[in-house]
């Protein structure tokens, strides 16, 4: 072999070398066998996941599915059933899309409900009858779990767990109980603290003297004694009837000035129910300083009529409301007002100002509780994962929008605030939000027996305000009275 | 042609078939059953409605049923010592319950017996002797949501007539009936005793007008007054109805709760708190607003146990032997 070939095929070899060497250091890594059967498996458990999920679809070809659903609230709320109306033809459409022909009809029911044992025995009666809805909102979720009535969610909420993102998490950790979840959010409820605008002109304040209030209330500058004082003089002028009005039966707001004092009512450790006497007391000072100290509460304010206790604010009666965002929704659909029916929003705007609750001293922290309306998926629905996913569309952006705008609940998806339509109506729901971002806190109580225990604050509350006891001899007694009837699953904290 | 004494037509062609069909059938024994066929479907009613929720409620009382009815967790006597042990709310529901059933039966037994004797034996003009029983039959009428709605309105301290009527004649105008007891216990007595009442009067009404008038005309022969006639002649004669109404107003105050749940609505809290929870309604708030059935059907035995030992006391009183004895007149 001459010299010449002998270099050439060295070379070859070499630029083979080479261009191995060169070739394995850019060519990209092979995927380690573990990771590999790792992915292949992923990838087998989707397909089956997808053939399962198109032969469940293709079992719905054709057919015709009727989904019954309860709602109930305020006069206002009725959204809460035409949503549902509203979700089944998106559903339909989607499915439509995938090739899927199914007809789902809601047949939505809604009542104005005052009376919540009523609404709850209305629906145990239908439950053992074999006749509960599909959907229902409205019950106790602790107990509506505990009884078997209502279903878990976890495998639709983890199965959808894109879509679901649109919803604030924290709502999903407000619809949890014992490790699952159990409601769908529908919308936010905040607590808002109203007053009579007009009223306080009456006493010589000015419009930036009103405009300044509720920041005032944010920097703790005014506190309740000061509101009461302020109630007092309009009081005294003959300007309203009463200073205060708060709701005639037990509720969150209520319960604001306990949480104002740094109580709590439920124990997320161990699941029981909590008693902080010291903020158990300076809640019942505050409603027996009002009543009977300040005098600016009636005395009779647990089973008042809602219709009078409405009319008495709206008129110009009462100079502070101890309300809820809805409230405003309502005031504009309902004739409470003795001359205009229902008022025009630029007469709300004009007149009604509203701020978080204010702080029990001064530089104290306002607040506002904040907690979604839940929809429920019953445990005897044939369509569970249909009903789930309507009580999902339920809250698109335009019927969200719909719902929050009438019933000045807060919008429960995320998608919704930039919504146009929500952006330009929703003025009143931006300014909640801003101050319920702030200081709004989530307080549910997720325990069987929370009835109990309310029945029992109710009672003394009763007595407190009409000075029968005093709030130290109400603490007591409500102590004594909850360990006898909750045993241990109370806990007392001094 | 038939009488009482023989079968009906249809029958008697029903028992020739089944001769013809040659079916040896007992006609004596025929004839004991056939009453009870009659009365089989009212019978089989009374099963449903009545019968069958007590054997229910009591079975329930044995048992720690909670939120739903379905399913059942047997606890023997543990409801009933709970009553007696644990529950400090049992004894003013006791308080109010002998407070309201004392007041009202005074109304109900009592009361009635005078409205009775007045619109049958002093109010000649048939015309107003049956307006004042229409106004007192009213309540009776009227279905009881609507009849709380109505006093409700009543009641109102701002807008309602009571405190005005009252105003008008110097008399104390509570600002609040609805929380405040005693008057909140008084507006429970009235609002029951108004209902209430009708019935007495109707039963009390009914034996009056067939007390023979000989009686009467004996009597003002004799020149008694008003106060003679009606306390010798009109109440002796009334013994049994008496009884009667004592006996089932008793019973009936001590099970009833609607007129105060549609009344003093808002939860078991709001009724403790102005003193009017009775009984009945404790029962009713532990079993629908607590969702605790199997203590909730417990109280309600606890009641029909008080309800049994009323009757011995009202028949010893009353001495039934004595009033099973013919009666002199036919009532």
């Amino acid at each position: 072999m001459s010299e010449k070939t002998t270099y050439l095929i060295i070379g070859i070899i070499v630029g083979i070398l080479i261009g191995a060497a060169i070739g394995y250091a850019v060519a990209p890594k092979g995927v380690p066998l573990e990771e590999y059967n790792a992915l292949k498996s992923e990838n087998d458990q989707l397909k089956s996941q997808v053939t399962s999920l198109t032969q469940e679809l293709q079992s719905l070809k054709n057919k015709y599915i009727k989904i019954t659903a309860w709602s109930a609230g305020s006069p206002v709320d009725y959204y809460r059933a035409e949503n549902l109306k509203s979700a089944a033809k998106i559903l339909e459409n989607l499915l439509r899309v995938l090739g899927i022909n199914v007809t789902i009809e809601v047949d939505s029911y809604y009542e104005h409900v005052s009376d919540w044992g009523a609404w709850k025995s209305k629906f145990v009666a239908a439950f053992e009858a074999g006749e509960a809805p599909d959907i229902i909102s409205g019950i106790d979720m602790v107990e509506a779990a505990e009884a078997g009535w209502i279903i878990s969610l976890d495998e639709y909420v983890n199965k959808y767990e894109d879509l679901l993102a649109d919803i604030p998490s924290h709502l999903w950790d407000a619809v949890k109980y014992k490790g699952k979840i159990w409601g769908v959010p529908q919308d936010v409820a905040s607590q808002v603290f109203y007053f009579r605008k007009d009223v306080l002109r009456k006493l010589g304040w000015s419009e930036d003297e009103i405009n300044a209030l509720p920041s005032k209330i944010m920097s703790g500058e005014i506190t309740w004694d000061d509101l009461a004082a302020i109630a007092k003089e309009a009081m005294d002028k003959g300007l309203v009837e009463w200073g205060f009005y708060h709701r005639p039966n037990w509720g969150t707001s209520l319960e604001i000035p306990y949480y104002l004092a740094g109580g709590e009512f439920y124990d997320l450790e161990t699941g029981k129910l909590v008693i902080d006497k010291s903020a158990l007391k300076d809640m019942y000072t505050l409603f027996y300083k009002l009543a009977q100290q300040y005098k600016v509460l009636p005395t009779t304010m647990i089973g008042t009529s809602w219709r009078e206790i409405h009319m008495g604010f709206v008129n110009g009666r009462v100079l502070f409301w101890l309300g809820g965002s809805w409230h405003w929704g309502e005031w504009q659909k309902v004739e409470y007002h003795e001359q205009l029916g229902k008022l025009p929003e630029e007469y709300e705007w004009e007149n009604i100002g509203f701020a978080p609750y204010p702080a029990l001293e001064k530089g104290g922290t306002p607040l506002v509780t904040v907690g979604p309306w839940k929809y429920y998926v019953v445990s005897t629905s044939k369509y569970p994962e249909i009903a789930f996913l309507l009580c999902f569309f339920a809250s698109t952006p335009p019927y969200d929008t719909n719902h929050a705008i009438t019933s000045s609940h807060l919008p429960v998806r995320y998608s919704t605030v930039n919504y146009p339509p929500f952006v330009e109506k929703g003025g009143f729901l931006y300014k909640v939000s801003t101050f319920a971002s702030k200081y709004g806190v989530s307080k549910p109580v997720l325990h069987p027996k929370w009835g109990s225990l309310k029945d029992i604050l109710l009672e003394y509350l009763v007595k407190v305000e009409k000075g029968e006891v005093t709030p130290d001899q109400a603490v007591e007694a409500i102590v004594n009275a909850a360990k006898a009837e909750l045993g241990d699953q109370l806990l007392v904290r001094e | 042609m038939s009488n009482i004494f023989s079968f009906p037509p249809f029958f008697e062609k029903f028992v020739r078939k089944l001769k013809e069909l040659k079916f040896k059938i007992p006609v004596r024994f025929l004839r004991k059953a056939l009453p009870y066929i009659f009365i089989l479907p009212f019978f089989g009613y009374i099963m449903l409605t009545w019968i069958a929720p007590v054997i229910i409620t009591i079975v329930l009382s044995f048992t720690k049923t909670q939120w739903t009815i379905t399913r059942m967790e047997f606890s023997g006597l543990e409801n009933y010592f709970r009553i007696f042990t644990r529950d400090i709310f049992v004894f003013s529901a006791l308080r109010v319950t002998v407070l309201y059933v004392s007041s009202v039966l005074m109304i109900n037994a009592f009361f009635s017996l005078l409205l009775a004797i007045l619109v049958t034996y002093f109010v000649r003009n048939e015309s107003v002797a049956a307006a004042i029983r229409l106004a007192w039959l009213i309540p009776r009428i009227t279905p009881a949501v609507i009849y709380a709605l109505l006093w409700r309105w009543f009641i109102d301290p701002r807008i309602g007539l009571l405190n005005k009527m009252l105003s008008m004649f110097n008399l104390p105008a509570p600002h609040d009936w609805l929380l405040t007891a005693p008057y909140s216990q008084i507006l429970m007595i009235v609002v029951n005793g108004y209902v209430g009442a009708s019935f007495g009067m109707i039963i009390y009404s009914a034996a009056i007008t067939s007390i023979p008038r000989e009686l009467f005309y004996a009597a003002s022969i004799d020149g008694a007054s008003d106060l003679q006639v009606i306390r010798h002649i009109i109440v002796p004669l009334l013994k049994w109805p008496i009884f009667f109404v004592t006996v089932w107003q008793t019973l009936s105050l001590i099970s009833s709760y609607e007129h105060i749940l549609a009344l003093w609505a808002g939860g078991a809290g709001v009724a403790r708190a102005a003193g009017v929870e009775v009984w009945a309604l404790y029962a009713y708030s532990r079993a629908f607003y607590s969702a605790e059935y199997g203590y909730g059907a417990a109280l309600s035995v606890f009641l029909v146990i008080i309800g049994l030992v009323f009757i011995v006391i009202f028949f010893k009183i009353f001495g039934f032997e004595r009033m099973m004895q013919p009666s002199k007149v036919e009532v």
